[in-house]
């Protein structure tokens, strides 16, 4: 197209308009009002195209914790549809400043994935054969692995 | 090598790497050998650059290294942290970002480079990683360094895909396109090459000690232009051997 302020010919392209975001978050309240420690990457921009927006959070706060911090908010509530509430909800990979992602786990996860048998029997395990997230984590190891993987507060990770 | 210092050819590529930038420019790097590249210059010639991750992080000072470009080790102590549009969409968009570091399944001889697709002469197709950042950076840095092991089946004539852009069909080919900069060197395991300055087609720079110049063609998938005089790749000092070994990668995670 020609762009009216220089006459030079540019290239356009038509804006993604997703359907659904889902993007994982450190805080956020019931309304969605999240907030993103470390980079954003592009979970801001994510909710903002999509029609709808899934926010996880790791914490769930009050509003009232939002409004003391509001320079925080990287995503409105106004545009997020669902909030779920789910701790550890990125293992085995890691949340900055929350824990660090499981080598181990990760590990175990590759090497299954090798073939098709092995990705089928891990996927058994973990994902069809658990009941809900809490005993997912329990069958990772529970609190005393996910304590392990707590981030050190200097670090970040 | 008169000081006889001891280095695996990942070091040299490091190092190689490294004396292509200089102080106070702006470098966006992507994991891997870019990243010690990056931090041996910082920590040597270049204390004043500027080092971007395309995700929205400014000048770390890691001090341990990371498996990828999402692990938090690699962001620590940065000056900002910000987002993919504030880097790609306003820093590099902007013309801010002097040099910029590629990687890549395939490389053709006038620089383009492929991290897309390969397929097979039955018409298979297999899916890699994509681009990530790296087709903005390849378009909008100044410069673009291009690091990647010297196969004949990664260095080709021609590519199943342009993913970012090099000098495209060479000559003005990248600048009709409406890009400026574009690739100036190639960094591989046993070589460093750059561009002609009119044909924008790869040359023979420099040959890495320990190999010959046979070893060199054998080993590319197309005909560089070959200069008269052929220099050695100058050795790592043992400073930088040393800055790498003990603080920059010291599990040899890239270099080892």
């Amino acid at each position: 197209m020609v762009d009216p302020f220089t006459g030079e010919r540019c290239l356009v392209l038509r804006p993604l308009v997703p359907d659904v975001a889902v993007v994982q978050v450190q805080v956020a309240d019931a309304e969605g009002n999240a907030w993103v420690y470390g980079p954003r990457w592009d979970n801001g921009e994510q909710v903002r195209a999509a029609e709808r927006a899934v926010v996880i959070t790791e914490r769930l706060v009050p509003t009232e914790v939002i409004r003391r911090h509001p320079e925080q908010t990287v995503i409105p509530g106004f545009r997020v549809s669902h909030v779920v509430q789910l701790p550890f909800g990125a293992h085995p990979t890691s949340v900055y400043r929350a824990y660090d992602y499981d080598a181990e786990e990760i590990r175990r996860y590759a090497e299954a994935a090798k073939t098709p048998a092995g990705l089928r029997a891990y996927l058994d395990e973990y994902v069809y054969g658990v009941r809900d997230h809490w005993e997912y984590l329990a069958r990772i190891g529970g609190a005393e692995r996910l304590n392990r993987l707590a981030a050190d507060p200097i670090l970040g990770y | 090598m008169t000081d006889g210092v001891d280095y695996s050819l990942s070091e040299l590529m490091a190092v190689a790497g490294a004396r292509e930038l200089s102080d106070g420019q702006i470098v966006a790097v992507g994991l891997g050998l870019p990243v010690v590249a990056a931090f041996l210059a910082k920590r040597t010639h270049a204390p004043h650059m500027t080092i971007l991750f395309e995700l929205g992080v400014v000048d770390p000072e890691p001090v341990a290294p990371g498996v990828g470009l999402a692990d938090p080790r690699v962001w620590y102590r940065a000056t900002m942290l910000s987002s993919f549009v504030d880097m790609l969409g306003t820093v590099l968009h902007r013309g801010l970002v002097d040099v910029g570091f590629l990687g890549g399944l395939e490389v053709d001889a006038y620089g383009n480079v492929n991290t897309t697709l390969l397929g097979d002469p039955k018409g298979v197709f297999r899916h890699f990683v994509g681009s990530g950042g790296a087709n903005d950076i390849a378009s909008l840095a100044r410069e673009t360094i291009i690091i990647i092991r010297h196969e004949a089946r990664k260095l080709k004539e021609s590519i199943a895909h342009i993913t970012s852009p090099g000098y495209l069909t060479g000559g003005d080919s990248r600048r009709k396109a409406g890009l400026s900069g574009g690739p100036r060197r190639v960094i591989t395991d046993k070589a460093i090459l750059g561009f002609d300055a009119q044909s924008r087609r790869m040359q023979l720079l420099s040959i890495h000690p320990g190999t010959t110049l046979e070893d060199v063609l054998a080993n590319l998938g197309f005909e560089p232009i070959v200069p008269r005089d052929l220099p050695t790749t100058e050795p790592p000092t043992q400073e930088q051997i040393r800055l790498i070994r003990e603080e920059i990668d010291p599990e040899g995670m890239y270099t080892g």
